[in-house]
């Protein structure tokens, strides 16, 4: 009796927490969601500029040309639908974990606006001429002090969470989500001040650059993803996580080579040959911290794998998980000599992005967001037609786009290793990789409409009154 | 684990590498000191590299907001890492240049920059000598104002809000990419302006495999060992 009676305590307890993030966490999901399809419709019209650049550049769109363009795509992707979604999910997490409801939730959803603010103008800065040429830095000068002053005021929010947490355990997830608050917050200001406010950094500049996209990536974009996966999986699948020292050695692991990586794009530049070595070297060590977390969620999944056909979120979660691991293989080979020679300076390092951001990333946050939005909000998902359709039509699209970039990309490069081969014949080779990545994005685009749709349907409390989460099949009948 | 130690652990994996990757390199190309040309061994005087003009540095700028970077590279890289080295359009182009070697990139080459742009993308051809292979100042206008009236298979875009519509009056300006009469029958002609001619400059005066003094060469260093 007494079981059953903490049981219902719990599940209050739960409630209460998820009453006081409602407001916020709905905040950013959305937000991030809106930024998805406005990142979805610059990727799709700047990989149609690459190949055609009069389409939509005659007279006064001038502005829309791709050396704009891409920038544009980017920012709003990484900074807009990336950051947005995991400010809502860490929140979301960090009072759960921690059993803190949350206290001054307007705090957050102002600063929230600080960010979005922020970020608009940016891309507007962008689009009027005033990027800077940084590879995701592009912003004027003067918006990244607010961007970083947001994002700090958000951490302390993290961190005073967790020093007056109510539980004894310290959730691996809460390591993830602390570190990727340091690390961001230490790496995203070096990179501007280097390389915005430092005169006469020279050809090492680039670096810099190189070693930001790098720590970006690794020590923010992972571990987030990875914060959601060590929730999710447990938490669908009903088991504690399989091995406490694997997920220990994935956290150090990652925390050790991760701030080493992102030179090796620069291998063979103009800088000392030890640099783009060492970050090479680190980001094929990477590959240790990603399989022992994937070996750890494997086992922790066990014979449950049935649940991975018919809960949404593992389902998300399960190919976040296998994209990470075939992202590091991958970022492994290109950070070689032997094929990174073929694959540096072409669009598969554009493919390899989109692998880890959307297959990964994304992912991991769609699996995130479809638990967190009925508990939030107290009706469950409209239609498991539309969660199946967003799936699928987000794994192809995305395949389809990073096979044709990373394969378009390896062309491209062996024919810029040809040395009588000209602009002309490596420009030819990649147009037709390129053609399917634009193609590829109508499926994306047509996702994440749809998502957004749903969404706001669940918003409105239009969701279906149940007490029983919307499966995309019958659990039962494949246990 | 503690929270102290904790951050203590994160702080030391990661500033690590911050030192090492970062700050260090960035002393010695910050530090880097133009090296004199040897009267004897090169047979030449002055300095390498010398400096750079203020509308070159300006040019640098335009390169960077149009976003350029996103699809040209400044790098050569050396031959262990592809045929860029024998490229003829990444070298000094012309007939008479094809399959001779064009010196990979150095440090000092970018020294004048405060933060080159190397580039990450090649979907056009490597800038590194753009200034030797096209000297010609209205070839370049011609093509930032309309790419395919030069090359029909380029996907360049069009740089054509860089130029300015002005009435004609006498002859058309040396640098006037076309010439045409408006519907109420005034002659009108469309030239750069100051951002297209600084731009011009800046890939004019891109001749990074230049000639560079004994000391800097491979076999002077080899030796030196």
């Amino acid at each position: 009796m007494s079981d059953q009676n903490s049981q219902s305590e719990d599940a209050l307890q739960r409630t209460v927490l998820d009453r006081s993030t409602k407001l916020p966490v709905l905040f950013f999901i959305t937000t991030a969601v809106f930024w998805l399809v406005v990142a979805t419709i610059l990727g799709f019209l700047s990989s149609v500029k690459v190949v055609n650049p009069e389409f939509m550049g005659d007279g006064w769109l001038y502005w829309t040309h791709y050396g704009r363009m891409q920038p544009a795509f980017t920012s709003s992707l990484l900074y807009g639908w990336g950051f947005n979604a995991a400010f809502g999910v860490m929140i979301w997490m960090m009072a759960r974990l921690c059993r803190v409801p949350l206290k001054n939730p307007w705090t957050l959803v102002a600063l929230g606006h600080v960010w979005n603010i922020a970020l608009t103008a940016g891309i507007l800065g962008i689009f009027a001429g005033h990027g800077t040429g940084l590879q995701w830095l592009e912003f004027p000068d003067f918006i990244w002090p607010v961007m970083l002053g947001a994002f700090i005021a958000i951490t302390v929010w993290m961190v005073v969470t967790y020093r007056i947490r109510q539980v004894k355990e310290t959730y691996i997830s809460l390591w993830y989500m602390l570190g990727a608050c340091f690390w961001f917050t230490w790496t995203f200001a070096t990179a501007n001040i280097f390389l915005r406010h430092v005169e006469k950094t020279g050809a090492y500049g680039a670096a810099i650059n190189a070693w930001y996209t790098g720590t970006l990536v690794l020590l923010f974009f992972v571990p987030v993803g990875l914060a959601s996966l060590y929730f999710i999986v447990p938490k669908i699948t009903g088991r504690p996580i399989a091995n406490y020292q694997l997920s220990t050695i994935g956290f150090w692991g990652l925390a050790l080579f991760g701030g080493w990586t992102g030179i090796q794009k620069l291998m063979a530049g103009p800088l000392p040959v030890w640099i783009p070595g060492i970050s090479g070297a680190a980001t094929i060590l990477v590959l240790v911290p990603i399989l022992a977390v994937a070996v750890n969620h494997y086992r922790t999944v066990g014979d449950k794998h049935s649940l991975i056909s018919s809960s949404p979120s593992l389902r998300f979660s399960f190919t976040a998980g296998m994209s990470l691991v075939v992202w590091g293989i991958v970022s492994a080979f290109m950070a070689t000599y032997g094929l990174g020679k073929y694959t540096q300076f072409t669009i598969a390092n554009e493919g390899n992005m989109m692998l880890v951001m959307y297959l990964f990333f994304t992912s991991a946050m769609f699996g995130m967001i479809y638990f967190m939005v009925p508990r939030l909000v107290g009706t469950e998902w409209f239609s498991a037609k539309l969660i199946r359709q967003h799936y699928w039509f987000t794994v192809y699209g995305m395949i389809g786009i990073v096979v044709c970039l990373v394969g378009g990309g390896i062309a491209q490069g062996a024919s810029i290793a040809t040395w009588d081969n000209t602009a002309v014949g490596a420009l030819n080779i990649s147009v037709g990789y390129l053609i399917g990545s634009a193609a590829c994005w109508v499926f994306i685009g047509y996702s994440n409409l749809m998502f957004l749709l749903h969404l706001i349907l669940m918003i409105c409390r239009l969701g279906r009154r149940s007490s029983e989460p919307t499966l995309l099949r019958d659990a039962t009948a494949h246990a | 684990m503690r929270f102290p130690t904790f951050i203590l652990g994160l702080a030391v994996t990661f500033g690590a590498p911050w030192y090492l990757l970062v700050v260090k390199p960035y002393q010695f190309y910050r530090d880097l000191e133009p090296v004199a040309f040897d009267e004897e061994k090169d047979e030449r005087t002055g300095m390498y590299p010398e400096g750079t003009s203020g509308a070159v540095a300006y040019g640098e700028m335009i390169f960077k907001r149009e976003g350029c970077v996103q699809c040209h590279t400044q790098v050569i890289r050396p031959s262990y890492a592809g045929m860029d080295t024998y490229k003829p359009d990444f070298g000094k182009g012309g007939a008479e240049n094809k399959g001779k070697y064009s010196r990979s990139s150095l440090p000092w080459d970018y020294s004048a920059s405060d933060n080159a742009p190397l580039g990450f993308v090649r979907n056009g051809p490597d800038l590194s000598n753009v200034g030797y292979r096209r000297p010609d100042t209205k070839w370049h206008h011609q093509h930032l104002y309309n790419p395919r009236s030069i090359n029909e298979w380029s996907t360049m875009p069009s740089f054509a809000h860089l130029y300015e519509t002005k009435v004609l009056r006498g002859k058309p300006s040396e640098e006037a990419v076309a010439v045409f009469t408006d519907d109420n029958g005034y002659e009108k002609q469309v030239v750069p302006t100051y951002n297209a001619e600084a731009l011009v400059q800046y890939l004019q005066s891109r001749k990074l495999s230049d000639a560079i003094p004994a000391s800097l060469k491979p076999e002077a260093t080899a030796a030196a060992k």
